[in-house]
């Protein structure tokens, strides 16, 4: 059983058009305590987040994407995070662009950067592509500067600022998270 | 003092914003004192999510769908997210009935919403007191501005409320600690501004943040506010103000508080011969058992609805339909604030300027419409309905700069984007108004006459919605709005309305309203219930009107000064 199919039957299972509160606590509980879930992304689909991760967030000066494990953040928002209904689509979505012919993983690193491109390009489109690239994207973005690596390095992190001051730009050096 | 056949001297009805103070004041008179509250506890210092970096969290704040759902009322308050979650109730084990929809904000937890309250702090004036009075709506106030100032300079200076002095007769000054800071931004616009608008002052925000620590709150171990911005997480610092951090602590040392949490208040007890209130019964919310407590007194602080709810249901032979409401007064008069009309717009230049620390509060901007005697009605052929509605509304804002969260939603891949990202972008103003609410009687809370809450009690209903007064003085809030940016120099201006439903402004008062008689008002001018002596009710459901200023600060004044009034009343033997 493929991915995508083993997630329409669990979404059977777990009754994903549900509308009862009940059956969301016991869908999102179950979410939890299946060992399947836990195991997300495979392989194929991991690198590929993880690319397109550090096309959007490179290793410049401070460390990339991928560095700051956002991929697997993407990956356990994916799948314990979202609701069945949202995950189906979200991964369907995906594997839409995985399966495409060529797949992205095929496709030359300029050309992957490329595409990344245009995809941000058409974000607000509203397309079910781009829809899909807006919600990954935003993951990635949260992943990454929300992490102890994004937060203290790509950005200023300060727990205890003390009393507000005003201080110059230059003084600072990069945005506060 | 020794109570004399009776459980305790004094039982306060709830721990938060008036219910921490009473408990404070009795305990400090020497009053042997309990505190229920229907809330978990919650130890100072031991807040679960404070200090918590996102990558803490596993979802970095946001909250499940499972939560939201068990919290589909609060998960609306602006302060919802994964580190303040627990702070609020489950809606589906609390539930109300909305006959109009009303937004009923409420805390589980000891403290209630003095631990994640917005903390600013405004003394009300001689005009708000005057206002019923002046108008004809709602019932007139039994108090006027020289009654209650001398409890603003009581409360004040515990509490801790950073403040500058302005001499403005529509909101008084107070004892206040040295001011926040505007910012070079927010200097530059008050300049122009009040250029423009004389009448319209641009002032540092009064924080219940401590801007320096005096002994008063360094002896309860609070120090200077640490600019976290996480205050409803709560602060083991004492940054803030919160009954947590302050008032119990303070009653604790004394060695006259008992505080009992889970303890879910039924009813107010009264015996019909004795014409007096005995106690209260309450519930154990873990344990399901009733428990019935006696007191001399009884104070009633367990927030706007929530004491109305339970005096509502306090019923003997001699008030069948709740404690002292022989007029069917008890819960009329339902108010907040409304508001949420406002704007925001883009600041050009100060590039090379920036900060250091998230700031407790920004600006704000005191009631300019329809003042008794300043200068907008010297300038104009002024009279009450100028505008369109009576009464008025004060602005709250701020200027910051942009951060990366634009990078959320926002355009841009690569080395590019990334570098972008890492430096702030331009400074931003906005502001949004509160405003004051005209009282209406036939705006109420009631009893549902079947549903019960698993404990019993039986649920609220809400009925209370909002006039043309309230729409005419929003629209006027986001026009004037739009009015002070472009004085302001201020570019990509953009008006915004809010008409938020009654409690989304989470400033609900009145249904015990304050009076002369018993037959328009529930309480006297001491907070006093008119028909039973040794009951009072401090909270904001004691409120005649509203003001626009945000009213904690005003709870506690009004808490402090009945509990004099008790007390003098418990020593000469008349309570």
């Amino acid at each position: 059983m493929n991915r995508r199919q083993f997630l329409v039957n669990l979404s059977v299972v777990l009754g994903c058009s549900v509308t009862s509160i009940n059956s969301m606590v016991i869908a999102a509980t179950s979410a939890f305590d299946s060992e399947t879930m836990k195991t997300g992304f495979t392989e194929k689909q991991l690198e590929c987040i993880k690319l397109i991760s550090d096309i959007i967030i490179p290793h410049t000066d401070t460390p990339s994407a991928s560095e700051a494990d956002a991929h697997l953040y993407v990956d356990y928002y994916v799948h314990h995070f979202m609701t069945p209904d949202e995950r189906i689509k979200f991964v369907g979505q995906f594997d839409n662009l995985l399966n495409a012919n060529p797949s992205f993983l095929d496709l030359s690193a300029s050309q992957q950067v490329n595409s990344i491109e245009i995809l941000d390009g058409d974000m607000y489109q509203g397309s079910e592509q781009t829809t899909f690239y807006r919600k990954l994207k935003q993951l990635i973005v949260i992943g990454y500067y929300t992490s102890k690596i994004g937060a203290t390095q790509a950005l200023k992190f300060d727990p205890i600022p003390g009393p507000y001051q005003e201080l110059k730009l230059s003084e600072v050096g990069r945005v506060w998270f | 003092m020794k109570a004399h056949n009776m459980d305790f001297d004094v039982i306060v009805v709830g721990s938060g914003m008036s219910g921490g103070i009473a408990a404070k004041e009795f305990c400090e008179k020497g009053y042997k004192t309990l505190v229920l509250d229907r809330g978990e506890p919650i130890e100072h210092g031991q807040y679960k999510t404070e200090g918590l970096a996102p990558w803490q969290l596993p979802y970095r704040g946001e909250v499940l769908t499972e939560f939201k759902l068990q919290q589909h009322i609060q998960k609306n308050i602006y302060i919802y997210n994964d580190f303040t979650k627990h702070h609020l109730i489950n809606d589906l084990e609390n539930p109300y009935e909305q006959k109009q929809p009303f937004i009923w904000y409420r805390s589980a937890t000891v403290g209630g919403k003095s631990l994640i309250w917005g903390r600013q702090s405004y003394r009300w004036c001689e005009q708000d007191f005057k206002a019923n009075k002046r108008d004809g709506h709602g019932v007139d106030w039994p108090v006027r501005y020289p009654d209650i100032a001398p409890w603003y300079d009581h409360i004040e200076p515990f509490v801790g409320i950073s403040g500058s002095y302005e001499n403005l007769p529509q909101l008084p000054d107070g004892k206040f600690l040295p001011p926040q800071s505007l910012n070079v931004v927010e200097r530059d616009m008050k300049a122009k501004v009040e250029q423009a608008y004389p009448e319209r002052k641009f002032i540092p925000a009064r924080m219940a943040n401590l801007s320096k620590a005096n002994k008063v709150h360094t002896d309860l171990g609070r120090v200077q506010c640490q600019a976290r911005s996480e205050c409803s997480r709560g602060c083991s610092f004492g940054g803030y103000y919160s009954s947590n951090s302050a008032a119990l602590p303070a009653a604790k040392r004394t060695g006259n508080l008992t505080l009992i949490a889970n303890a879910q208040v039924q009813e107010v007890l009264y015996d019909d011969v004795a014409c007096k209130a005995t106690g209260v019964r309450y519930v154990d919310s873990k344990t399901g058992k009733s428990h019935s407590i006696s007191a001399k007194v009884v104070f009633m602080c367990a927030s706007t609805l929530g004491s109305v709810q339970i005096l509502l249901n306090s019923k003997s032979t001699t008030f069948p339909n709740g404690i002292g409401n022989r007029y069917d007064i008890l819960g009329r008069y339902i108010m907040d604030h409304c508001g949420g009309g406002g704007a925001s717009g883009k600041i050009s230049g100060y590039l090379d300027d920036y900060y250091k620390g998230r700031r407790p509060g920004g600006v704000y901007i005191p009631r300019f419409r329809n003042l008794e005697n300043t200068l907008s009605i010297a300038k104009s052929t002024n009279n009450q309905t100028e505008n369109g509605f009576l009464r008025g509304y004060g602005f709250q804002g701020g200027a910051s700069r942009s951060g990366w969260q634009w990078a959320k939603n926002g355009q841009g891949v690569g080395v590019d984007f990334k570098a972008k990202v890492s430096q702030p972008g331009n400074w931003y103003f906005s502001m949004w108004g509160f405003g004051e609410v005209l009282p209406r009687f036939e705006n109420r809370v009631m009893l549902h006459s079947t549903k019960t809450d698993q404990w019993g009690l039986p649920i609220l209903v809400t009925d209370v919605v909002y006039k043309d007064n309230e729409k005419n003085m929003v629209d006027d809030m986001t026009a004037t709005a739009v009015e002070i940016l472009v004085a302001a120099g201020l570019e990509d201006i953009k008006g915004f309305e809010g008409y938020a439903p009654p409690g989304g402004a989470i400033h609900e008062m009145g249904g015990c309203c304050m009076g002369h008689d018993v037959t328009s008002s529930y309480l006297n001018k001491w907070n006093q219930c008119h028909e039973v002596a040794n009951l009072f009710v401090t909270d904001g459901s004691a409120f005649s009107s509203t003001s626009c200023v945000n009213p904690s600060i005003t709870f506690m004044a009004f808490t402090a000064r009945a509990v004099d009034y008790a007390d003098k009343q418990l020593k000469a033997g008349i309570l």
